[in-house]
């Protein structure tokens, strides 16, 4: 059997939390994307959200989201999605050294 | 320059013929220029200081001053401004004429002093010459690099636009090389296009551009800079970052301090994501040394990143590699050092334990989530007895539910060993029981889920009063719950305690009378008891229930008066009473049809142990029309399956019902044929089941159920379909949102399958892989299945390698190993084992019943199939002669099951004969986890 998941989107993510989000944050950051995201207009994204915020709300199904939600098939890379942007923010002075340089 | 540079370019002097005349030779000039050219300014010199001194003329101290020019301009490139401002200030001392050539190299080295002033202060003077602008505004472009001393330059007024330009640009480049900036402050108004620091804000824009990952953008930007501008000494560098071909004709290397750019602001993560695609490849490959080789380079790739995510990807090739058997010193070896032992481990762990979809797995799994659990209290990830724990328990209760005790305690003995004495104290040695478990997910979490798992378990492995007990807590916990009472109900009931019985249901209906579950409860009691009076022959008990029974409000008109018409005829054929029986039958033909009231009046009969009265009854389907034949039986298994009375479908009746199906304009409508469906998968008739499936799939509007049903009347050789069904009904139903569908389908592949015929165990085992429920399964694969399963009309028959055209997509290849044969039914040799090769097996079959290795159905060097009918012949009994036509029957392509029952008759069909047990299987040996029906939406 085929085994490459599909990527199945963050419920955080979707509605852009935390990982710790509280009951108020999620209803709040629901109405935020609905209104980013009216189901007349974007409906794929809507369901994206809707389907998001269902899972959040409910507690139980929160708390089974944070404790089985790891997938140890995940490609290994996909470890590294969480850190900072790899191209570092050196400040001026890396850049402005080699723009000295003739 | 070095002296093997001199010797290269040759001595000077040497070079110079003694023409003895006062002019210049022409090849003179063009060898001096041709060595400024090449950058060797320090030759250069020396040749045409020699040339200066023979010939003195306006000519040579051109040439000279060229040479000057040259050498001032190299030492200045090379950071050697003393040097270069005492060279301008010998030339410009003896050569006055030169001074308005050397004024380039005055501005370069007033910049190189950090002079700006003086560089920019004819700018000021709006008289300025034309060319004179453009020289100081060139120079600007080609050598400015420090905006903000250009920013602040004090000749030139504050609102001069070469100061607010610089000044704005310094900024900005702070900004877009510190952290993420807003498109609106790129916008950068006040540098003109003209200005001669344009260049600068294509490069910002450049720059913030590379770090929001758009590299296009950021080339195109690139492209837009003056070549000879001071930002274009990124490009070099940028082409590096971009992973991008230089342009032709440019230089591709970048500078020292370039390279350290690229050092510092580059894409570390690509060398990483490199080696860990190679690990994912050995890993996929499970060659161990290729594993260790490609963790230690991903581990040695992921130097720049932070301990936490050395740690994660450390915790996850330590799992990764523990799967595989690999030995942990070794792997610890490769990444470095032991994964740490923390909560995150721990669930890593568990779920790929949990992944590995055997009983095993499940019993370790619990284990280690005991240790999860440990470790996320005391990281503060949840408290102990909150809900979380709750859930955790609850799914720790339902892995441990899965596990057979022996294994349960094998793991809790290796537990012990491994464990020093006294270390985590727990009494089960971390492996807790799922009854345990369970109390503790009630407890931390009392939802009506956890109860009804606990009474599940407690129903399936305990006594009836452990089981009353759960319920009984349950009630407790959450009094306005019905099912607990409705459990209590049933289970008095089936002790005949009446009384005790009818309280609950009391207690039920004070909490929600109109609760449809509440009244069906009523109609089953009600029922049960009139059938189990009527089983004792007290007629005048039974019609005391039947009375009751005529008070339970209706679903559907009719069905209660017809349910009670039907033990009425009971009660009359009790006391034989022709007249009356003759009464209640005209009646229930009036109300629900003489099919429907056939089947009812036989079933009811049949469970009141009352078979004399019915078994002369014979209703002539031929005779009757395809729509009432359908309509009557759909509607008796309604009503059947409502009022908890099994509804049987005569073997005789099959027949007709299949031809009914197979009209062109089938008249029964979807919910008719789906419930002929179950039926016929009720009564061990799969081919009706597949041609309700056939009809249904060819009206349209529920394809879902209807491949759901295919699914399971599928023959065991069909697995690939079988498979592709589930997959596709499982997809249909979650797009649907068809939660009731899916959760029936998720229970079927969990192992709880209803109105199964146990006979297809072994076809259930190969094709309802758990994993399907996790399958990602795309629009034109879903699409590819429905149209070639609503082509498939025809039952399948048993053609080795008949695999339908998706099999590919998902995942059979045409590949010819004896696994992918036996997946497609065909015959396997190389020694592999067709059937289950567990030892336990061997439960299944009698002592007498071992036969030869020559004889066996599984084995090397014999045709699997042919095998596997002569085992089972063998151990039904069958004579040589049967056998052999069982043999001739699947030679032909026919059927196996069919021809086993043209020969056995209703032998075979009957649950509980040797070959029905010959297919029972160990079934948690192969049962799998799937993921939750709460995660499935």
């Amino acid at each position: 059997m085929n085994q490459s998941a599909l990527p199945i989107p963050d419920p955080y993510a979707v509605l852009g939390l935390g990982p710790g989000a509280e009951d108020e944050q999620i209803r709040a950051a629901y109405l935020a994307k609905l209104k980013q995201f009216p189901p007349d207009r974007s409906p794929a994204e809507f369901e994206q959200v809707r389907d998001a915020y269902e899972l959040l709300r409910d507690r139980r199904r929160r708390a089974q989201h944070t404790l089985f939600s790891v997938n140890p098939e995940a490609p290994l890379a996909s470890l590294l999605d969480g850190m900072d942007n790899d191209r570092q923010f050196v400040g001026p002075g890396p850049w402005l050294a080699a723009l000295k340089e003739r | 320059m070095s002296r093997k540079q001199n010797k290269k370019n040759g001595p000077a002097f040497n070079a110079v013929p003694n023409a003895g005349g006062a002019h210049l030779l022409p090849e003179e000039t063009e060898r001096v220029r041709e060595l400024i050219s090449g950058r060797h300014s320090k030759s250069a010199l020396q040749l045409a200081k020699d040339l200066y001194k023979r010939c003195a003329t306006a000519e040579s101290e051109a040439l000279l001053t060229d040479a000057y020019n040259a050498r001032i301009d190299d030492l200045l490139r090379l950071g050697m401004t003393v040097e270069a401002k005492t060279l301008l200030g010998i030339v410009r001392e003896r050569f006055p004429s030169a001074l308005p050539r050397l004024r380039e190299l005055d501005r370069e080295v007033c910049a190189q002093d950090g002079k700006l002033e003086e560089v920019v202060a004819a700018l000021a003077d709006r008289e300025l010459p034309v060319e004179e602008r453009d020289r100081i505004e060139t120079f600007i472009r080609q050598r400015i690099w420090d905006l903000p001393a250009l920013g602040s330059v004090s000749s030139l007024p504050p609102e001069h636009s070469l100061r607010t330009a610089a000044s704005a640009l310094a900024a900005v480049f702070r900004a877009v090389t510190t952290g993420p900036v807003e498109d609106a402050v790129l916008a950068l108004p006040e540098v003109s296009r003209r200005s001669p620091l344009a260049s600068w804000k294509a490069l910002i824009r450049a720059i913030a551009c590379y770090y929001r990952c758009e590299d296009e953008e950021c080339a195109r930007w690139l492209q837009t800079i003056v070549i000879d501008s001071v930002p274009a000494r990124l490009v070099p560098a940028f082409t590096v970052m971009l992973k991008k071909k230089p342009a032709a004709g440019t230089d591709s290397k970048p500078s020292l301090a370039g390279q350290k750019l690229i050092a510092a602001a580059g894409d570390h993560g690509a060398a990483l994501r490199s080696a860990l695609k190679d690990l994912e490849d050995a890993l996929r490959a499970k060659k161990e040394k290729r594993i260790l080789d490609a963790a230690r380079t991903a581990m040695a790739a992921s130097d720049h990143c932070n301990a936490a995510v050395r740690e994660r990807l450390r915790q996850h090739i330590a799992v990764r590699g523990g799967l595989l058997d690999i030995e942990p010193s070794a792997i610890n070896a490769a990444v470095g050092g032991a994964p740490r032992w923390d909560a995150y481990y721990f669930r890593l762990l568990a779920r790929s334990l949990e992944d590995q979809h055997n009983v095993d797995g499940y019993a370790e799994a619990g284990a280690v989530w005991s240790d999860f659990r440990r470790e996320a209290i005391k990281e503060n990830w949840f408290a102990a007895g909150g809900l979380e724990d709750g859930v955790l328990s609850l799914h720790m209760a339902q892995l441990m539910e899965k596990a057979p005790d022996e294994t349960i305690e094998d793991l809790r003995a290796a537990m012990a060993t491994y464990r020093k004495p006294g270390q985590w104290k727990q009494d089960d040695g971390g492996v807790p029981s799922a009854k345990t478990l369970y109390e503790r997910a009630c407890k931390a979490d009392p939802h009506p889920e956890a109860f009804q798992a606990s009474l599940s378990c407690a129903r399936k492995y305990g006594s009836w009063q452990e089981a009353d007990e759960v319920a009984e807590h349950w009630r407790e916990a959450r009094a306005a719950d019905i099912q607990p009472l409705l459990y209590l109900m049933e289970s008095a009931e089936k002790r005949n305690a009446f009384k005790k019985s009818l309280k609950y249901l009391e207690e039920a209906e004070q909490l929600d009378r109109l609760n449809p579950e509440v009244r069906r409860a009523k109609l089953r009691l009600l029922l049960a008891a009139a059938l189990r009076h009527l089983q004792q022959r007290k007629a005048h008990l039974a019609l005391g229930g039947i009375e009751q029974i005529e008070t339970v409000p209706e679903v559907r008109p009719g069905e209660i008066a017809a349910l009670a018409a039907a033990l009425r005829w009971c009660v009359a054929a009790v006391g034989r009473d022709k007249a009356v029986q003759d009464e209640q039958e005209a009646s229930l033909n009036t109300l629900i049809g003489s099919v429907a009231a056939h089947l009812l009046i036989v079933s009811a009969a049949e469970k009141a142990e009352m078979l004399f009265a019915v078994s002369s009854r014979v209703l002539k389907v031929a005779k009757i029309s395809a729509a009432e034949l359908l309509a009557g039986v759909a509607r008796a298994r309604a009503l059947g399956e409502w009022a908890g009375l099994r509804i049987t479908l005569p073997r005789d009746w099959i027949d007709p019902l299949i031809a009914s199906l197979k009209m062109p304009n089938c008249p029964a409508d979807a919910t008719q044929m789906l419930v002929l469906g179950e039926a016929a998968l009720d009564g061990y008739s799969p081919e009706l089941g597949y041609v309700a499936s056939v009809a249904g799939l060819a009206k349209g509007g529920a394809n879902a159920e209807f491949l759901f049903l295919r699914a399971r009347s599928l023959p065991p050789w069909a697995s690939v379909r079988r498979e592709g069904c589930i997959t596709a009904s499982l997809e249909l139903a979650r797009r649907e949102r068809n939660t009731a569908l899916a959760g029936r389908i998720m229970d079927h592949l969990n192992g709880k399958k209803e109105n199964e015929r146990k006979r297809w165990r072994p076809g259930i085992e190969m094709g309802d892989d758990p994993r399907i429920a996790s399958r990602p399964v795309s629009p034109e694969l879903l699409g590819k299945i429905l149209e070639e399963e609503q082509a498939l009309k025809e039952y399948p028959g048993h053609k080795p390698g008949d695999d339908p055209k998706y099999a590919e997509e998902l995942g059979y290849s045409s590949c010819d190993c004896p696994k992918c044969r036996a997946r497609r039914g065909g015959p396997v040799d190389d020694g592999y084992v067709y059937m289950d090769d567990d030892e336990d097996e061997d439960e299944d079959f009698d002592d007498g019943d071992e036969f030869d290795q020559e004889d066996s159905f599984v084995g090397p060097g014999t045709s699997s199939i042919p095998g596997f009918l002569k085992g089972i012949g063998k151990l039904m009994g069958l004579s040589d002669a049967a056998i052999k036509e069982l043999k001739k029957a699947y030679a032909r392509g026919e059927n196996p099951q069919k021809a086993l029952d043209r020969i056995l008759g209703e032998t075979f069909s009957q649950p509980g004969s040797p070959a029905s047990s010959l297919f029972k299987k160990k079934e948690k040996a192969a049962k799998a986890l799937p993921p939750d029906q709460g995660s499935l939406f």
